[in-house]
C-alpha cells in the first residue's frame, strides 16, 4: 500500500520555474540510483486549456519519460508523494487549473485508483479527485449512438471519486483540482 | 479532539510552508543538472479521443467544475 506524506519528498535535482517539469533520484531495491521525471504537460486537446496532464518515469532520450519501465524503489510512498507534492505546488500557483492522469495502461490506472482510495482522507485535505467513465447515448428505439464510422460514440462523465470502487472497477481517467 | 485538530492544522502549515520554499526554489530554478529538453507529449491522450467539439468540451467542464465547487 502507497502512503502518501507530503513531509516526506524527494529533493528536486532540477525543476522549472514554471513547474512544467521536475527531476529528482529515487534509490532502488539494486542500490542504484534512478532519474524520476515529473512533467505536466497541457492536454493535447485543444479543446481543454485548463487541463494538464501530470505524468512521470525514468527519462527518455526525447525529453518525455518511459511509462512502460517498471521500477523497485525502496520508498514508493515517498516517491508518489514527491509527485502528487510536485502537482499540489502546480495547482496552487495556478488554482483554476485541473490536472489529469490517463494511466497509460492498466497497472499504472490500478496503482492511481488504489493510491487515491488508500490515501482518501490525507489527499481530501489538498484535493479534490474526480473519476471519469465513458458513456454511450442509447436512442428509443435501444441503438446506441454512433460516430460517421459506425463506432458507438462514448463521451466522457465526470464524478466526485466514488471511494466504494474497487481495483476491478476502475475509471477511464482520473483528476483532480485544489480543494 | 481540539489535540487532534490543532495536530492537522500545524502539519498542514508545514506543508504550506514547504510549498512556499519549493516554490522559491523552482524560482531561482535549481538547475544543478542538465534539464531534459520541454517537448510535447506524444502520448495518446483517451480524454482527448471522446472531446470531439468545442461544445463536448464546454459540457464536460462545466460538469466536472460543479461537481467541484460541491465538493469544496
Amino acid at each position: 500500500m502507497v502512503t502518501i506524506n507530503f513531509e516526506e519528498t524527494f529533493d528536486p535535482v532540477s525543476i522549472e520555474n514554471d513547474f512544467s517539469q521536475m527531476i529528482f533520484n529515487s534509490p532502488q531495491v539494486d542500490g542504484t540510483i534512478r532519474q524520476i521525471l515529473v512533467k505536466i504537460d497541457p492536454h493535447p486537446d485543444l479543446y481543454l486549456p485548463n487541463v494538464f496532464n501530470l505524468g512521470f518515469g525514468p527519462p527518455d532520450e526525447t525529453g518525455n519519460f518511459h511509462d512502460d519501465i517498471r521500477l523497485k524503489h525502496t520508498e514508493n510512498g515517498k516517491v508518489f508523494s514527491t509527485v502528487l507534492f510536485h502537482g499540489l505546488t502546480f495547482l496552487q500557483v495556478n488554482p483554476d487549473l485541473t490536472l489529469g492522469i490517463d494511466g497509460s495502461d492498466d497497472v499504472r490506472a490500478t496503482m492511481y485508483h488504489l493510491m487515491f482510495k488508500s490515501n482518501r482522507e490525507y489527499l481530501s485535505d489538498f484535493f479534490v479527485g474526480i473519476g471519469v467513465d465513458w458513456y454511450v447515448r442509447v436512442y428509443r428505439d435501444w441503438s446506441y449512438e454512433v460516430d460517421n464510422t459506425g463506432n458507438i460514440l462514448s463521451k466522457p462523465k465526470p464524478e466526485l471519486f466514488n471511494y466504494e470502487r474497487t481495483r476491478h472497477d476502475l475509471y477511464r481517467y482520473y483528476m483532480f483540482q485544489l480543494k | 479532539m481540539t489535540k487532534l485538530f490543532n495536530y492537522i492544522c500545524g502539519m498542514n502549515q508545514n506543508i504550506q510552508q514547504k510549498i512556499d520554499q519549493y516554490k522559491k526554489a523552482a524560482q531561482t530554478s535549481l538547475g544543478s543538472n542538465p534539464k531534459p529538453v520541454r517537448s510535447k507529449s506524444v502520448r495518446v491522450d483517451s480524454l482527448a479521443q471522446v472531446i470531439r467539439s468545442q461544445k463536448d468540451a464546454e459540457n464536460f467542464m462545466a460538469e466536472l467544475n460543479s461537481i467541484v465547487k460541491r465538493a469544496r
